[in-house]
C-alpha cells in the first residue's frame, strides 16, 4: 500500500482531518510525516485532526508526533481513535479523542451507543489530562487539579475529584457526577455550573440537577 | 558498570532546580564519586553560578553537540573537588539547539568515566524539559509547598508517566515549619497525598542559601546548616543509604516515612 492510499486528508471546517489506514502506527506516522514534509507551506497554522482508526498508539509516539508537528506549526486538535490505548494516550497529552462536530453528526447513534457503553479508566489523572468521552465515564483513581472531564453521560470516581468535572454535556439533565470524596475546582451538570465554595466532604457525594441548579447530595441517599 | 543520570526537573521556574542539582552535585563528590552536571537551560544558564565557575567556561554543551570540541573540552572541573566537573549551557542560543538524541548520545559517551550523571533542566514542558528526561536513568521532581509549584509538579509527573520514564522522586524544597505550623503553608504530607509519589526528602527554606548561591559556593558544604544537611542526606538516599527524614523543628523525626532506596 502506497502512502497516498494509506492517509486521505479533507477540510473538516476550520481542520483537517487526516485519516490513517495503516495497520500499525509507523505506517501510519511515514504517510502523515511524508504528507507534511510535502505540504509544510500549506500546513503552516493548521489545526489537524488525526484519525487511526483501531491502531495502538503509545504516548511517547504520540507525544513525539506531536512535538514533530508543533516544528511545522501545526497543531494537532483532536485525536479519533477506537483503539482505548491510543484514547489514554491522547488524554495523557490534553488532546481531545472526539470532537463535538463528529458527535453531532451521528448525535442520535452515538446517544443510543453510549447509553449500553463506559470507559473505564484505572489510575489517578494527573493535572493536563483531557477526558471527552460520549459514554460513561469511569474512573478507579483520583483526578487530580488541572484535569477535565467531560462526558455525554455519568461520571464516576471511586477516588477524589479536585479537578473540573462536566456530565450531561450535551444536555441530559440526568446525569450525575459522583465522588468518594467531591472537591472539584469546577463542575456542571447539563451545562448548568455548581456554585463554588470550598468543600470538606466527610463522605461520598452525588452532584445531580435539581430545578436547573446543581445540588450535592450524600451518595447514601440516592435511590435507583 | 557506567554511571546512573538524574534529571532534575519542576515544571514551575525558581523552585529551586539549579539549587539542587548543585548541591546533589557537591554532595556526591564529597562522597568520593566523579560526578559531572549537566546545564540543559539553553538559552538560560546559570548552574556556572550557582557553582562558582562562571568564569572558566571555554565550550558549552551547543559546542560539543555541534562538533566544535570533545566532550571532555567542555568539562570544567571544579576548585575543591577534583572528580566534579560542569558542562555548562549555551547562553546565547535556544532549546532547539539540542535535540533529546544528543542528550542521550552525550551521556553514553560520558557514562564508562562517571558514577554520576545529573542534569538541570529548564522550567516547562517544551523541548528543553524532553531533552533534559530523554537520558534519565532517576527523574527528580523539585516543587515547593505552594499550590501553584504542586500543580506544575503534578503536570511533569504525568508527563514522565507519559513518557515511561517514571517514577518520579519528589524533593519538597524551602519548607518553613513555622508557616506550616500556623496553618499557613503546605505541609510535606499534603504535597506527597496531592501528588502520590516516593518522598525522597524535604529541604527546609534557609536564608544562607541565597548568600551561598551568590557566592558559589552550595550550601551543602556548610555542615552547620539543615538545608546543607538535608542535601546531604537526599545524595545518600539516592546512593541507597536509607537515612531518615530529618526533624525540622529539632526533636526526634517527625515523619515515620522513610527516603526509598533508588541505587
Amino acid at each position: 500500500m502506497s502512502d497516498q492510499t494509506k492517509l486521505t486528508v479533507k477540510g473538516i471546517g476550520d481542520r483537517l482531518l487526516f485519516t490513517c489506514r495503516g495497520t500499525t502506527w509507523d505506517e501510519c506516522w511515514q504517510a502523515i510525516e511524508r504528507y507534511i514534509t510535502e505540504h509544510a507551506d500549506f500546513l503552516k497554522n493548521a489545526k489537524i485532526i488525526i484519525d487511526v482508526r483501531d491502531v495502538a498508539v503509545g504516548s511517547s509516539e504520540l507525544s513525539c508526533a506531536s512535538e514533530y508537528c508543533q516544528q511545522h506549526q501545526i497543531t494537532i486538535s483532536a485525536v479519533y481513535s477506537t483503539n482505548s490505548e491510543t484514547k489514554q494516550s491522547a488524554a495523557l497529552l490534553g488532546i481531545p479523542t472526539q470532537h463535538a462536530e463528529k458527535e453531532a453528526a451521528s448525535a442520535n447513534k452515538l446517544s443510543n451507543q453510549a447509553m449500553d457503553k463506559a470507559v473505564l479508566i484505572h489510575r489517578s489523572l494527573r493535572s493536563g489530562t483531557l477526558v471527552d468521552e460520549a459514554c460513561d465515564v469511569v474512573i478507579f483513581g483520583d483526578v487530580h487539579a488541572g484535569v477535565t472531564v467531560r462526558s455525554d453521560r455519568n461520571i464516576i470516581i471511586w477516588g477524589k475529584l479536585m479537578g473540573e468535572a462536566h456530565a450531561g454535556r450535551s444536555g441530559d439533565t440526568s446525569a450525575v457526577v459522583c465522588a468518594l470524596e467531591l472537591t472539584p475546582t469546577g463542575l456542571k451538570i447539563a451545562g448548568i455550573p455548581l456554585d463554588s465554595a470550598k468543600r470538606k466532604p466527610k463522605e461520598p457525594e452525588v452532584a445531580v440537577l435539581d430545578e436547573n441548579t446543581v445540588k450535592i447530595i450524600p451518595w447514601k441517599k440516592i435511590t435507583y | 558498570m557506567g554511571a546512573k543520570v538524574i534529571t532534575v526537573t519542576s515544571g514551575k521556574g525558581g523552585v529551586g532546580k539549579t539549587t539542587t542539582t548543585a548541591n546533589l552535585a557537591v554532595a556526591l563528590a564529597s562522597l568520593g564519586y566523579k560526578v559531572t552536571c549537566m546545564d540543559s537551560d539553553i538559552g538560560l544558564r546559570n548552574l556556572d553560578v550557582v557553582l562558582g565557575l562562571e568564569n572558566r567556561i571555554v565550550y558549552d554543551l551547543v559546542d560539543v553537540v555541534e562538533g566544535r570540541c570533545r566532550i571532555r573540552q567542555a568539562m570544567i572541573k571544579d576548585k575543591k573537588f577534583p572528580e566534579l566537573y560542569l558542562i555548562p549551557a549555551a547562553q546565547t542560543r535556544d532549546k532547539s539547539a539540542v535535540s533529546p538524541s544528543d542528550m542521550i548520545r552525550l551521556c553514553e559517551e560520558l557514562k564508562p568515566e562517571m558514577d554520576w550523571i545529573i542534569i538541570d533542566s529548564p522550567a516547562g514542558i517544551e523541548r528543553g524539559f524532553k531533552n533534559a528526561i530523554a537520558p534519565a536513568d532517576v527523574i527528580l521532581v523539585i516543587t515547593n509547598p505552594e499550590v501553584s509549584a504542586v500543580r506544575d509538579a503534578d503536570r511533569i509527573i504525568g508527563l514522565i508517566e507519559a513518557e515511561q520514564k517514571g517514577p518520579a522522586h519528589l524533593i519538597i524544597n524551602r519548607l518553613n515549619p513555622a508557616l506550616v505550623k500556623k496553618g499557613d503553608m503546605l505541609t510535606a504530607e499534603d504535597v506527597v497525598n496531592l501528588l502520590a509519589v516516593d518522598l525522597l526528602g524535604i529541604v527546609p527554606e534557609d536564608e544562607n542559601v541565597v548568600a551561598s548561591t551568590n557566592r558559589g559556593t552550595p550550601i551543602v558544604l556548610d555542615a552547620h546548616s539543615k538545608a546543607g544537611q538535608a542535601f546531604m542526606n537526599i545524595a545518600k538516599r539516592l546512593n541507597g543509604e536509607e537515612i531518615p527524614l530529618m526533624n525540622l523543628e529539632g526533636k526526634g523525626n517527625i515523619f515515620s516515612i522513610f527516603g526509598k532506596r533508588t541505587k
